[in-house]
């Protein structure tokens, strides 16, 4: 069996409001072999750049419970202290492309040295040979060189994109976390960064978490998907299983609503809210929605293992029912 | 757009505004009437001096005397230009102006005893700009530091403070907390010199003679410290927490950059834009703000210059300390545009 | 972006909100006084008027003094008396007699003794003649002074003397009162003292104390009790004084203690409310009226009257304030005949309306851009409904933010105006005091009284509309705000 790059269990990320506290990481588990990607998605609001935040251990001012278990390679990171987490995990270990990637980039610093930073700061590299490798990686992502002594404001939206990207690849990580790397750009450059990743992904034998809202995207470069639902992971489990046979009735929503070019049944609609994260209701959190509901759904389910690695959150598939 | 281009347009709306002040000094002083009646009195004044001249030669009838007076006073007044109307003479003063060409003062002369204004104000300048730059300088080390500081406890029981205590800062007259602390430090303890630049009987030795002034600029520095850290301590604060919370800091952090590094690197180094503007202006702004503080301690600088030509009614002085005025701000506002160019490439892109 | 219900709640909610709007009401209420008690030409006929504060001692603190000083200052009393006691046969001569009262509680020395002689009507031209005598707490009478008054010759009678000007007799400072009382002490106290003497030892110690003796040095104490004034006057039966004032000069007066022109402070700090909150309220509404105006059509008209607009706000936005304002202000107030505090509002005004055109305009500028108004210039609304019925409602709780922002500002710019000297010195306002005070070297002369009560009223508007304004931002969405 494959080793596993990442293991998180019971995971939990709880921030502190003046309306009260947020539940946006509530309870997740999940693996990534090494070489794997596992993509995340869900909607709005649900908790994907949280779970992504805690494993790089980002947590804002107002974080109210940071609990539960992550390993990297094995190795238990939760408990690294802060300053050893920085030097050692941060960057040269697991790496990060985040959300609005446009405002990834320091105004005022050469994109090049952006990008180069790391080595200076982590390998104690000289600023010439960092410019080096900078260069290096550049030219692997498709830009020339010359962009190196470019101003982030000087570039287009993809190419920022590609340099944050370099930037996130510049230490060679073990894990990669992509935060809707392509939600910002239009569908032409969105595809030229979806092949990038690919390749990048078969090129260096990359384990990568894939966050997005769009499930058709991330069945592009996915071998695994988690479904989150208000802060919770509903269904996990191999992309074609998942796909093909979604057992969370909210994953069967959200996969039926993907528009598909071959078939004529027209997109399904889900209506209602997700529940807010403050307070959400006891027991399972998209029984008011869920066209399947009955009593035992005010109880908080537990996961269901369909098989080996495919997992469910319901109370369809328990036991009792 | 490229840097000299930037500059001209930046330059070009500068002299727009040293263009606009003179423009509205020269209207102001011409459609209320105030140009000419100083004119004439400059004329009344030169005829008085002629007749009395005149009356010591002999030979002359009262009736010749009156002719010839009558006559002078005419030239007088063409060479003054005051057979035309305040704006026909308008472009020539400003001219006038420009150059520096800024007349005597009525009442005031220089230390060395000069009445010309040029000499005047020549000689003030150091004063002003030693007390402001200093107490300026004060404050933007105050300011920065505890705003940097408190940039980080954004919410916090001391960031609530501060934010009282700005309130109550700007609230602050600065030339009436002057007063006050005259009240506490010169008459309750008796410890500072109440104003003026140096003492009585002043040392004549260099190095004494500088302690002696610094013994009397230490009270007009405090107030204008205590006056002004309460908002720059703010203004820093609010500009970093801004700079603070956009993503490029969070990837910085996620980079695993140290938290100094972080901090210098890209909170405030990408912040600098806002704090030179702040701190050009503010020095630029406390040359002019100069007028309140200096009048207070009698300290001999600009403002209490310009005060004085208030209290005198000296209008040419008046006139020539707006215009420098303006000018040095001017020219702050200029070296603030090349600074940007230095810390923002950003900004010659339109 | 609206102005609720809830948007209220949010205000109260705060705590300079609520700070803010008490200090206001504070304020209005004040003012309302002043306008409800003062004459509106308070400060011409009162306060700039020598003979309202005559009675008055000059640059003494507020009588709560002794509070914290733990001594008993002396406060200021004035005895007036219209009537006579009736009348006394002295040597064969019926004189007509005034008694003026007064009790010294305070272990202190009054300041000074004056006495004032109002309208006196002589029925014959022989005149009248006055003796002024000072009956102590432990019952000797000294004579003060005596003088005659007779009518101008050839004059109608009967004769009104002093009615022009008051008769005003300095009884702590009058020579021949000073040789009176050197015959007292010198007789009833055994002492020596020569004239000179008497004149460093100020007759006011001499009036109402009694020497003892410390150290072989005479000392003199303050003698509580009851004085009397005794006017004495000698003429026809049918002469009269009308009235009659003692002064017993305090060590402190009033609630905030008064000026080097005897002012009731107190009196004049408090018709500085409505002034202050006058100049206030005008100068931002005028201000923000003009600023608004000018950025709406600006960011709305676009094209050349944008240009001109934006160019124009720029160079003014970029005059340094401060000389141009005192330049403006001088030189406007220098027309004769012109108010002085309307220059001060006009130069304010002049100078302070760009800043907000510019933010205003930018503001528009996006608004411009949103559906609604596409919508409405496709029906075919007019570009003055454009303005006022869809985008003037958009900004007008940020106008109104702006506003009340604004107006420290004015209020610090007139005190400071005021304080140079460019103020109306017939206008008490609070800048215009401390000017007075620091003129007179208040605060070198430790008359604290006289420096930081204005000041901490200036203070107190000032940050009455900071509180307010920093109140409300949570309501006037900033992002708006952004650049
Ligand atoms: N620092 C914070 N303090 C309080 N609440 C927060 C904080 N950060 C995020 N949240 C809330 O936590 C929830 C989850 O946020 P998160 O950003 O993880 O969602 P997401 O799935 O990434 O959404 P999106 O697709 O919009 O990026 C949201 O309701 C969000 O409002
Ligand atoms: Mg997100």
């Amino acid at each position: 069996m494959v080793k596993n790059i990442l293991e998180v269990r019971d995971l939990y990320l709880y921030y502190k409001t003046y309306k009260g506290i947020v539940q946006a990481v509530d309870g997740i588990s999940f693996n990534i072999p090494e070489g794997q990607t596992l993509g995340i998605v869900g909607e709005s609001g649900c908790g994907k750049s949280s779970t992504a935040n805690t494993i790089i251990r980002l947590l804002p001012k107002n974080t109210y419970k940071y609990e539960g278990s992550i390993k990297l390679n094995g190795e238990e990171i939760t408990t690294i202290p802060m300053d050893e987490f920085r030097r050692t995990i941060r960057w040269r270990k697991v790496a990060m492309v985040f959300q609005g990637a446009m405002n990834s980039l320091n105004p005022v610093l050469k994109v090049g040295f952006q990008v180069a930073e790391p080595l200076i700061v982590h390998l104690g590299m000289d600023k010439s040979e960092a410019l080096d490798r900078a260069r290096q990686v550049f030219e692997k992502i498709g830009l020339t060189p010359a962009f190196l002594d470019r101003y982030p404001h000087e570039l287009s939206g993809g190419m920022r994109q590609r340099i944050v990207i370099a930037m996130a690849m510049i230490m060679n990580p073990q894990l990669l976390i992509l935060d809707e790397p392509t939600s910002a750009l239009d569908v032409s450059i969105q595809a030229q960064i979806m092949n990038l990743l690919k390749s990048l992904k078969k090129e260096y034998h990359l384990s990568m978490i894939f966050i997005t809202h769009d499930i058709a995207l991330a069945s592009d470069i996915s071998d695994l998907l988690a479904v989150m639902y208000a802060g919770e992971i509903v269904e996990y489990g191999p992309i074609e299983e998942v796909l093909l046979n979604p057992q969370h009735p909210y994953a069967q929503k959200l996969i039926a609503s993907i528009p598909r070019l071959r078939e004529d049944k027209e997109p399904e609609f889900l209506p209602g809210n997700p529940p807010g994260l403050i307070n959400p209701p006891k027991g399972c959190r998209f029984a008011s929605r869920c066209p399947y509901r009955f009593e035992k759904c005010s109880e908080a389910p537990d996961l269901v293992w369909i098989n080996g690695n495919h997992y469910v959150k319901c109370h369809l598939y328990s036991e009792g029912k | 757009m490229g840097v000299p281009r930037y500059l001209g347009v930046k330059a070009f709306n500068l002299m727009l505004v040293l263009l606009g002040v003179l423009l509205l000094t020269a209207i102001l002083f011409g459609a209320t009437g105030l140009s000419d009646k100083i004119l004439r009195a400059i004329i009344s004044e030169e005829v008085r001096g002629y007749r009395a001249q005149l009356s010591q030669q002999k030979g002359l009838t009262p009736e010749e005397i009156n002719n010839l007076v009558e006559q002078y006073k005419k030239n007088l007044e063409i060479e003054y230009g005051l057979d035309k109307p305040w704006y026909v003479r308008l472009p020539d003063m400003i001219r006038r102006i420009v150059i520096l060409d800024l007349g005597t003062s009525k009442h005031m002369t220089s230390f060395t005893g000069s009445n010309q204004i040029r000499d005047i104000i020549l000689e003030r300048i150091p004063y002003t700009v030693m007390l402001m730059t200093t107490a300026v300088l004060i404050v933007f080390a105050i300011g920065l530091g505890f705003g940097t500081w408190l940039s980080t406890k954004v919410g916090s029981l001391w960031d609530r403070g501060l934010s009282f205590f700005a309130s109550i800062s700007y609230a602050t007259p600065t030339w009436w907390l002057a007063l006050l602390l005259i009240l506490i430090f010169s008459y309750y303890l008796d410890v500072l010199p109440y104003g003026g630049l140096l003492s009585p009987n002043p040392p004549k030795e260099f190095l004494p003679r500088l302690l002696d002034m610094i013994y009397h600029a230490i009270l007009p520095i405090m107030t204008l410290v205590i006056a002004l850290s309460g908002s720059a301590i703010y203004i820093y604060r609010s500009i970093l927490v801004s700079t603070a919370t956009e993503d490029f800091v969070t990837v910085a952090r996620a980079k695993g950059l140290p938290e100094n590094l972080v901090l210098r690197r890209y909170i405030i180094r990408p912040s600098l834009h806002p704090i030179l503007t702040n701190l050009v202006l503010g020095l630029a702004g406390s040359l002019t703000g100069a007028i309140l503080t200096e009048t207070v301690f009698n300290w001999p600088g600009m403002g209490r210059l310009y005060y004085e030509a208030i209290l005198n009614i000296d209008e040419p002085l008046i006139l020539a300390l707006t215009y420098v005025f303006t000018l040095i701000y001017v020219a702050a506002r200029f070296i603030l545009e090349i600074l940007y160019i230095v810390v923002d490439p950003r900004v010659t892109v339109e | 972006m609206s102005v609720t219900r809830s948007g209220w709640q949010i205000y109260i909610s705060s705590l300079v909100g609520k700070a803010g709007l008490i200090l206001l009401i504070f304020m209005v209420v004040a003012s309302i006084y002043v306008l409800a008690t003062y004459p509106l030409d308070y400060g011409i006929r009162v306060w700039s008027n020598p003979k309202s504060w005559a009675d008055n001692p000059i640059t003494v603190p507020p009588t709560w003094v002794d509070f914290f000083t733990g001594r008993d200052l002396v406060t200021h009393h004035i005895t007036i008396t219209t009537t006579s006691k009736g009348t006394e046969t002295i040597a064969g001569l019926k004189f007509k007699v005034y008694e003026l009262d007064y009790d010294l509680e305070e272990d202190g020395f009054p300041t000074y003794l004056m006495i004032k002689i109002y309208n006196v009507s002589m029925y014959s031209e022989r005149g009248v003649y006055f003796v002024i005598n000072f009956t102590r707490p432990d019952g000797d009478e000294i004579r003060l002074i005596t003088f005659a008054e007779v009518p101008p010759p050839n004059s109608d009678l009967p004769y009104i003397a002093f009615s022009k000007n008051e008769k005003i007799i300095f009884l702590s400072k009058e020579r021949s009162v000073g040789f009176s009382l050197l015959t007292y002490i010198n007789s009833k106290y055994n002492l020596n003292y020569t004239i000179d003497k008497l004149n460093e030892i100020n007759y006011n110690k001499v009036l109402f104390g009694i020497p003892t003796e410390e150290g072989g040095e005479v000392v003199w104490k303050p003698l509580k009790g009851v004085y009397k004034i005794n006017v004495y006057m000698l003429g026809e039966d049918k002469d009269n004084i009308a009235m009659l004032k003692a002064v017993f000069g305090g060590e402190s007066y009033g609630f905030l203690g008064t000026d080097d022109n005897g002012r009731d402070l107190a009196q004049g700090l408090l018709f500085g409310f409505p002034v202050a909150l006058a100049i206030g309220f005008f100068t931002s509404i005028v201000t923000t009226a003009i600023g608004a105006s000018l950025g709406i059509i600006s960011g709305y008209k676009g094209g050349r009257v944008d240009e001109i607009i934006q160019r124009i706000s720029d160079v003014v936005y970029n005059f340094p304030f401060l000389p141009i304002i005192i330049l403006i202000v001088f030189i406007i107030s220098r027309m004769p005949g012109f108010p002085r505090l309307l220059a001060i509002f006009g130069a304010i005004v002049a100078l302070g309306w760009p800043g907000l055109t510019i933010l205003i305009r930018s503001m528009v500028l996006s608004l411009k851009q949103s559906q609604f108004i596409e919508a409405a210039r496709a029906i075919g609304a007019s570009d003055r409904r454009i303005m006022f019925k869809h985008i003037f409602p958009n900004l007008a709780p940020f106008i109104f933010a702006q506003m009340i922002f604004f107006t420290p500002g004015a209020i610090l710019a007139e005190a400071a105006l005021s304080f140079l000297g460019l103020g109306d010195p017939n206008i008490p306002t609070w800048g215009q005091i401390i000017e007075e005070s620091f003129r007179a070297g208040a605060a070198l002369n430790g008359w604290w009284w006289w420096v930081l009560p204005p000041g901490l009223l200036i203070m107190l508007a000032a940050i009455t509309f900071v509180f307010i304004a920093l109140g409300l931002e949570p309501i006037v969405n900033p992002k708006l705000q952004e650049r």
